[in-house]
């Protein structure tokens, strides 16, 4: 029995361990396309070695484009994924 | 008071043979020569009573009637039958199986991982993909940390991207109010 629990035990840590941090990302990670999740990787990268002056410029802009309307946003976010399409072609 | 008394002190040498000699396990020999050490020795005497007082009360025989002994064989036999039995479903399981089989499954089942992992090694690495290995716990559980990281491309040239949408639209409300001389990210 004893025996038993011990290695109940040892296995659901083990699985909570791999998939711990799995259950931990939002809804949200769960359903980017890996491509996304590739340039959510890439940017946060990217970001860590941002000098300080950067990073707060990058911060007012996202709260700048957050306080913009939402038709607004999603005509911006349009643009510059047509903008790189063009860029890529 | 007398039972809380610690036990006096025998002979070194005759301590051992006054313990057997109370229990009568010492030969002929030997229970002649400690009761000849006794009948000089007053120490050794009050052990031997010491050992004579106490001893009963420490080992209390209690003695169990049969019928405890038949049901505890019983129960024995009962027990064992049932952890034999739960030790065995499985053991069914392969039963009607040859003795070949066995390692014969083993071995194809792991040919069939060797092979899905060789084959499929994309999309296993996309099915185990953890995202931990590269961003922190904080960004994968906050949606506007990760929209945030998503959008910062974007974000760099946000300045320039409204400017072309200025062209083409009439300025928001709320774009009057903001800095329009934002520098762009190299």
């Amino acid at each position: 029995m004893k025996k038993r629990v011990i290695t109940i035990w040892m296995l659901s840590s083990f699985l909570l361990a791999l998939c711990g941090p799995v259950l931990a990302a939002s809804d949200e990670w769960r359903h980017l396309s890996p491509k996304e999740k590739d340039t959510v990787r890439r940017n946060y990268k990217r970001w860590e070695n941002l000098p300080p002056q950067d990073k707060n410029h990058l911060r007012e802009e996202w709260n700048r484009f957050q306080r913009l309307p939402p038709d607004q946003r999603d005509r911006l976010r349009q643009r510059f994924n047509e903008q790189r399409r063009e860029n890529n072609d | 008071m007398k039972t809380t008394e610690p036990l006096k002190k025998a002979c070194q040498n005759y301590e051992e043979d006054l313990v057997l000699y109370y229990y009568g396990e010492n030969s002929a020999d030997e229970r002649r020569h400690v009761e000849q050490h006794l009948v000089e020795c007053a120490c050794c005497q009050s052990f031997i009573e010491d050992l004579r007082r106490l001893l009963p009360r420490m080992t209390p025989t209690e003695t169990l009637p049969q019928s405890f002994w038949d049901n505890y064989y019983r129960e024995t036999v009962r027990k064992l039958a049932e952890q034999d039995e739960r030790n065995s479903w499985w053991r069914n399981l392969f039963a009607p199986m040859k003795s070949w089989l066995v390692p014969a499954f083993g071995t194809a089942a792991v040919a069939i991982l060797a092979i899905a992992l060789v084959m499929g090694k994309g999309k296993l690495t996309s099915f185990i993909d953890r995202p931990s290995a590269t961003l922190p716990q904080e960004v994968l559980a906050d949606d506007n940390q990760l929209e945030f990281f998503r959008s910062l491309d974007m974000l760099e040239s946000l300045s320039h991207l409204e400017e072309k949408d200025d062209g083409q639209l009439k300025p928001m409300p709320s774009q009057s109010s903001r800095p329009k001389s934002e520098p762009a990210l190299a």
